[in-house]
């Protein structure tokens, strides 16, 4: 509550650029407040290799410690994915639409479709190019390239909406 | 030239001048000719047997001052130009609200402008966008009371205000300058929406010495039903509205928002989502009422796909039979027949593309 009247007190101050959450310290814990629906990273606690545990270790043994390294970096660039699919800011439109303005919880971007030709584009797109494409076109912002973090966030967040989804690449 | 201009501050020039004057000259010549005009005030109730006629519906505009919104502004250009050119004309238009992308009083005030073009009698409701930065003052200054009522040809309409949040206060008045933060449907620290006690009040007092047998048309922005709280197409005194409308024969709850066509039936009480003008939104992922015919996913490349406008024609009887005019494919009719019988007549068109 306290946090919420902070950002409307933020947002009142500097007026209506500021309508976004913060970045930095605290934007995730924000991030997982407004999307709690995200889902974790696939739970790879069966790699784990301790005194007790007769797993192949087929990594080389990794410990509990590890794996939940491996889960917190890459559920970190999924929620930096969910703040920049949701701040019309961060991909610089002009218009005030994010990518969720349109898709919410990433509904209609179907990662699992990709690679597959699109006609419009006139070849072979991946994801990523849907993203560039988009930002530009539809939102009206910045050309994202390929190794734009955002675009790498914003692919990460795509792909963690979809989890369990099944692989249909070239799918129309 | 003495023709009408773009409100000062206002570049229309850049965009689409020639659509702008195109409409604005059309307005201008339908008050000229004596209609009664954009934004006429509610007249008295007078309850009786309807004949038939036919309103129009445009939705969901989004409008930004910022020529680089130039899509979402001459996607309502077009929706004006459509509803002027209908013929016959529908007796009048409905705007379901979110005019403005996050409204400001500037792109308010440019929707406001566009729509007096239209030629028919405009009635306004209030979206969620309109009322994001003061809580709809605003949208009261350009447009009235966000709650009223008249009867026309024997058919109560009902406008309700069905954006307001749970926990804003008795009054928006109070709370004026307290919506602030991203505005995203998918964004679950928003509060859901409700009428309020207030509003209901006012729906009842609205429908109070109206008698059962009158064809009653509800219009609000939210849906007035709960669908899928995840995305807030959720109305959260749904219930309690719903029984307000109950004892009545025939109602009709026309509603935005959604940006897709939707139909729903509880009890007597038919519910349509329409078209939005600006861009679709997916199907949502729960909650999707079985009456809803199935449509083509909208294509991305093509900006006018899975956008329109809407009509409602209300029979003698009452019923309504709602047409999505969609831009880019053949318009779509869901009778009153289909919603009284479950969805067994009148079976829409087919979907080739689903969602995903």
């Amino acid at each position: 509550m306290a946090t919420k009247a902070c950002l409307i007190a933020v947002s009142i101050v500097v007026g209506v650029s500021a309508t976004q959450w913060p970045t930095g310290a605290g934007a995730d814990a924000e991030t997982r407040r407004a999307f709690p629906s995200i889902p974790k990273p696939h739970d790879n606690r069966d790699v784990v290799v301790d005194g007790n545990s007769t797993a192949p270790g087929s990594y080389g043994g990794y410990s509990a410690t590890d794996v939940a390294a491996w889960e917190r970096e890459t559920y970190k660039l999924v929620l930096e994915g969910a703040r920049v699919f949701h701040d019309a800011n961060a991909i610089g439109s002009g218009i005030g639409m994010s990518c969720g303005t349109c898709h919410p919880d990433g509904a209609g971007t179907h990662p699992e479709t990709y690679p597959k030709y699109q006609v419009q584009i006139g070849r072979a797109a991946l994801l990523r190019d849907m993203i560039d494409w988009c930002s530009r076109q539809s939102a009206r912002g910045a050309a994202l390239g390929a190794d734009d973090p955002r675009t790498r966030a914003l692919e990460a967040y795509l792909t963690a909406q979809r989890q369990g989804a099944t692989i249909r690449y070239g799918k129309h | 030239m003495t023709g009408p201009r773009a409100p000062r501050g206002i570049d229309v020039g850049g965009v689409d001048r020639r659509a702008f004057l195109r409409v604005v000259s059309a307005g201008v010549a339908g008050l000229c000719a004596g209609g009664t005009g954009p934004f006429a005030a509610p007249d008295a109730p007078t309850p009786g047997r309807a004949d038939a006629f036919r309103f129009a519906v445009i939705a969901d505009a989004h409008l930004s001052v910022d020529p680089r919104n130039d899509r979402a502004e001459k996607a309502l250009l077009r929706a004006v130009a459509d509803v002027n050119a209908m013929d016959p004309q529908p007796d009048f238009v409905v705007f379901g609200g979110d005019l403005a992308r996050d409204g400001r009083k500037d792109a308010l005030a440019f929707g406001a402008r566009i729509l007096k073009a239209v030629k028919a009698p405009v009635r306004m409701v209030v979206g969620d966008h309109d009322r994001h930065l003061d809580g709809g003052v605003a949208w009261r200054a350009l447009f009235g009371d966000d709650a009223y009522a008249w009867t026309h040809k024997g058919v109560r309409f009902v406008v309700v205000n069905g954006v307001r949040r749970v926990g804003e206060g008795a009054s928006s008045a109070t709370r004026d300058g307290a919506i602030q933060g991203p505005l995203h449907a998918d964004d679950r620290r928003w509060a859901a929406f409700e009428v309020g006690e207030e509003g209901r009040a006012r729906l009842a007092a609205h429908l109070s010495g109206v008698t059962k047998e009158t064809p009653v048309v509800v219009l609000s922005h939210g849906p007035l039903y709960k669908l899928h709280r995840g995305w807030n197409l959720w109305t959260e005194d749904a219930e309690t509205v719903q029984a307000i409308l109950a004892p009545f024969d025939r109602v009709t709850v026309v509603h935005a928002h959604a940006h897709q066509p939707l139909a729903h039936r509880i009890g007597r009480i038919d519910f349509h989502g329409m078209l939005a003008t600006a861009f679709p939104l997916p199907r949502p992922p729960e909650g999707v009422p079985p009456l809803t015919f199935p449509i083509d996913r909208p294509n991305p490349f093509n900006p006018a796909d899975g956008c329109g406008i809407g009509w409602v024609r209300i029979a003698a009887d009452g019923t309504a039979d709602v047409t999505h005019a969609w831009w880019n494919r053949e318009p779509t009719t869901v009778t009153g027949r289909r919603m009284r019988s479950g969805g067994v007549e009148d079976p829409p068109p087919r979907a080739r593309r689903s969602s995903y």
